[in-house]
């Protein structure tokens, strides 16, 4: 057949498991393909679920599941070791509300752990408090099992894609198999785009498509569903170190809490049976259910601030079990999939035990050879700091980009290297993500940057792109009075004011450019405000202050050459640089709060955005809607429109609380004050969110968002460090940072 | 900083020797887990480089290294401050020590605390993982204080 491409063996589907089966196909031998419909891999359940490497404790004994479980157990101190896992062991703690459930606990769980060949421990109500102290005390003990523990779904998967091509398969996204028939010696898997594909064995790994894929191919053995799970996402633990999980009801296992490997930890998931296998919207009624059943079990979850909701669809299989055998219509077919809740934690077994039968069945086979991809070694310098959030820096994002199977997609960015994580959700910094991205990989030929999935374009070029660095210009200081961290209206207040008082003064800035939220429409500024800005850039061109542009603060470390009560300031502009002060005062604003921190129906649309980004793409050269809904009432959210307006946007500015969104993978409108508008370009612009990131290692704050330290009327929070400004106030039209900025400024400098 | 261990030992070594360990270049490199490089800057004080596998990817630590004496042979910190090469940010280990003679004779208790401090990268990536390493690292260099004085 001509223009047909010829394989041993097609691997259907990227997430988690097909990447572990094409590894262990690599690995013997085999010559291996894997199409993923999806443009990187990891874009379905993989990406999200709980994270959680189950022990296997509550499966049902005698299951497909379960002897996956157990072999799995066996395996993954070797994943681990060889392909370089993250992995924390940090052991579960399944509650029992009162005597009964300790007795259920005590006999029925434990007795199934047992069969299952896994330990457990029961804990009566002293020991589960010393141990978890922020569970309920009214709880009467629990069954503890150690082996219980979490992983990066995301890094496992990425790390079997790389062992795998290391191994010689290949791995092709962007690809959808939408035909599969059989010939007297081959399968041929039609491919869009691109030519049929001619193999030897099909292995379906395609989760919420695998039923569809196997009636393509006349077997309708089983079904797969969609069950919806909704997860919360809070940044601040509450002391949370294990999983906690209630002990399982008649309507399922119900919602837990567990600790993020990269720090946070997680809530829920609801269980929701739909048919539609693209709907991941969350909505404010998950949202309560969740909050409602975790705290029962944790009650610091009432203090709780999640910074992100998100939902996973769990391939539910109609055989109750895995799906995990030839096709009773041909064993050139096999199937891997209705992996509903375990596919991390038996990803190790599942690949294996594919790879064994089907190359037995195909009489295929060389012995097993170990092909660990390279260690993540960071090396030279961190570069600048990209994410503001979580100090990610743009060496990171470069290896994310650059490294292994590399990320094409910004959602593929932020899953490598953790970039768009933390507390804005990446609107401060998806439109450099994205610069950076298309400067060193192969996105669209049109310079459009996708979110995730086919057609979830978040930003396109602007005909001139600015120039994406720009120098720092003074040389810096090694010790000054008093540093200044933020050049916005609050900064330059307190600067002018420390000058003036005759101090040493440094203003680091994060951008290019002076004015904060304001930088690029300082005509929305009063004509005071505006002078201040002029007036500041005079003191610098005179040399009466260092200005560091386009540095950022990344540490703060009590002490230095100054003295007892002073502070050293790490530094990062291309390379990181110390300078000593008397006195910080920070003045960093914050962030626009984005729609994750909300309770809004609706799904994750490309798009959804806050004027945070508009400002950093329209900074970037890129066009981030066609057509904008701004909501917010002040001077911050016309500024914002007036900036999108000029650069071609349709803009419709609302004063309203927003309730929904709808469109996938674009947005495509949302509703606010019961009314819908039509958009592709959602920007929030009603409330600023306070980030005084700096103060969290030091124990000052915790990692809630918005957090602020008792402080005193000048803005001190410890001897020598003040916070003026919005980053106090939390006021998002800065109406009365430069105010704040020079009083504060005046008063501590005269102290 | 925060408290990260707080624990006594009993190392199967005389007082002396554990204290001649920690104070001489040589065997001190050797018991410094992951240390690649250790020059001496002064009095008890070194530039070094160290590295550390955290399961799924290696951090180097380029800073220095200082064994601050209160009380020779009986009270001492050994204090680790560094940067992350590639990463932002800085990382201070700070391990307070008393040594003691004990029981049996020829052995030495020593009680020691870990407190540690982390900016940047580190203080948002990944906490618990770097706690738990900084955790297994003492303990190595615990176990490496051991058979350096067994050798």
């Amino acid at each position: 057949m001509n223009g047909v491409e010829r394989t041993q063996a097609v691997v259907i589907g990227g997430g988690v498991i097909g990447t572990a089966v094409l590894r262990n196909l690599a690995e013997r031998g085999v010559q291996a393909l894997l199409l993923e419909a999806e443009p990187s891999i990891g874009e379905g359940a993989s990406k999200a679920n709980s994270a959680i490497v189950h022990t296997g404790f509550d499966a049902k004994p005698g299951s497909v599941e379960a002897s996956m479980l157990a072999r799995a157990r066996e395996l993954w101190p070797s994943i681990i070791d060889e392909l370089g896992i993250p992995f924390l062991q940090v052991g579960a703690i399944m509650l029992g509300r009162d005597g009964d459930e300790l007795h259920r606990l005590r006999t029925d769980v434990t007795d199934n752990a047992r069969r299952n060949g896994v330990e457990t421990d029961l804990l009566d109500a002293a020991a589960l408090h010393d141990m978890a102290p922020y569970v309920a005390e009214s709880h009467a003990g629990a069954l503890l099992v150690p082996g219980e523990s979490v992983t990066d779904p995301f890094w496992l998967t990425r790390r079997y894609a790389e062992a795998a091509v290391n191994a010689g398969a290949r791995i092709r996204t962007g690809a959808r198999a939408t035909a599969l028939s059989f010939e007297a010696e081959h399968v041929i898997v039609q491919v869009e785009p691109g030519a049929p594909i001619q193999a030897e064995q099909v292995i379906v790994c395609a989760g919420l498509g695998a039923g569809e894929l196997a009636r393509m191919a006349g077997d309708d053995s089983f079904r797969v569903t969609p069950r919806k799970g909704q997860f919360l996402v809070s940044e601040e633990t509450f002391g949370v170190d294990r999983i906690v999980l209630p002990l399982p009801g008649p309507t399922g296992k119900g919602m837990l809490l567990t600790p993020i490997i990269f720090g946070g930890v997680l809530l829920g998931p609801t269980a929701e049976d739909q048919d539609d296998p693209t709907d991941r919207a969350t909505d404010a009624a998950g949202r309560e259910r969740i909050l409602d059943a975790t705290r029962q079990m944790v009650p610091a979850v009432d203090q709780m601030r999640p910074i992100r909701q998100f939902a996973g669809l769990r391939p539910v299989s109609s055989t109750g079990d895995y799906v995990l055998r030839p096709s009773s219509v041909d064993d050139r077919l096999y199937f891997a999939c209705g992996i509903r809740s375990t596919g991390i934690s038996t990803s190790p077994a599942v690949g294996e035990h594919v790879a064994e039968t089907v190359t037995a069945l195909r009489g295929w086979g060389r012995p097993r050879s170990a092909t660990a991809p390279a260690a993540v070694v960071f090396e030279g310098e961190a570069g600048r700091i990209i994410c503001p959030c979580r100090s990610v820096s743009t060496g990171e994002v470069a290896l994310a980009c650059d490294s292994g199977i590399g990320a094409r997609t910004l959602d593929a960015v932020k899953r490598a290297s953790g970039a768009m994580f933390g507390d804005c959700q990446g609107n401060r910094c998806a439109a450099a993500v994205a610069t950076m991205l298309t400067d060193r990989s192969e996105t669209d030929a049109d310079g459009t940057v996708l979110k995730g999935a086919v057609g979830s374009w978040v930003f396109l070029p602007l005909a001139a792109r600015v120039a994406p660095h720009a120098t720092r210009g003074a040389q810096p200081p090694p010790q000054v009075d008093t540093l200044i961290i933020g050049g916005g209206l609050a900064g330059i207040g307190a600067a002018t004011a420390a000058v003036e008082a005759g101090q040493r003064v440094a203003v680091v800035e994060r951008e290019k450019q002076l004015g904060g939220a304001f930088r690029a429409s300082r005509e929305a500024l009063t004509a005071d405000e505006q002078a201040a800005i002029a007036e500041l850039e005079r003191m610098a061109a005179g040399g009466q202050l260092d200005l560091l542009l386009d540095t950022d603060a990344a540490g703060l470390i009590k002490g230095g050459h100054a003295g007892e009560g002073s502070w050293t300031v790490l530094l990062q502009g291309d390379d990181a640089f110390e300078i000593t002060a008397r006195r910080v005062i920070l003045a960093c604003g914050g962030y626009t709060q984005p729609r994750e921190h909300l309770a809004v129906d609706g799904p994750r649309s490309a798009g959804i955005w806050t004027a945070d980004a508009a400002h950093a793409a329209l900074d970037a050269g890129w066009l981030p809607a066609h057509r904008a809904l701004v909501v917010g009432s002040g001077r911050f959210a016309a500024a914002t429109a007036r900036r999108l307006e000029g650069a071609g946007c349709k803009v419709t500015v609302l004063d309203g609380e927003l309730e929904a969104v709808r469109g996938t993978p674009r947005l495509t409108g949302a509703r606010a004050d019961g009314s819908w508008h039509h958009a592709d370009g959602l920007f929030l612009a009603r409330r600023l969110v306070p980030a005084p990131f700096l103060l969290r290692p030091l124990g000052l704050v915790d990692n809630r968002p918005g957090s602020l330290p008792p402080m005193a009327d000048d803005g001190s929070v410890a001897p020598g460090l003040f916070i003026v400004g919005a980053c106090r106030s939390g006021d998002i039209d800065h109406v009365s940072s430069l105010a704040d900025g020079r009083r504060v400024a005046a008063r501590v400098v005269s102290a | 900083m925060s408290q990260l261990l707080a624990e006594s030992v009993t190392l199967s070594a005389p007082r002396g020797e554990v204290w001649r360990i920690v104070n001489d270049a040589a065997t001190l490199r050797r018991v410094l887990p992951g240390c690649e490089s250790l020059e001496e800057l002064g009095e008890g004080r070194y530039q070094a480089v160290m590295a550390s596998r955290l399961q799924f990817l290696t951090l180097r630590l380029a800073g220095t290294c200082e064994v601050i004496t209160e009380t020779p042979a009986e009270r001492f910190e050994l204090r680790i401050t560094g940067r992350p090469l590639g990463l932002v940010g800085t990382l201070t280990v700070s391990v307070p020590v008393i040594l003691a003679d004990a029981e049996p004779s020829s052995t030495t208790r020593a009680d020691y605390r870990v407190d540690l401090a982390m900016t940047g990268r580190l203080a948002a990536f990944g906490a618990p993982i770097v706690r738990n390493t900084v955790k297994g690292q003492i303990r190595q260099l615990i176990a490496n204080v051991e058979r350096e004085a067994s050798s």
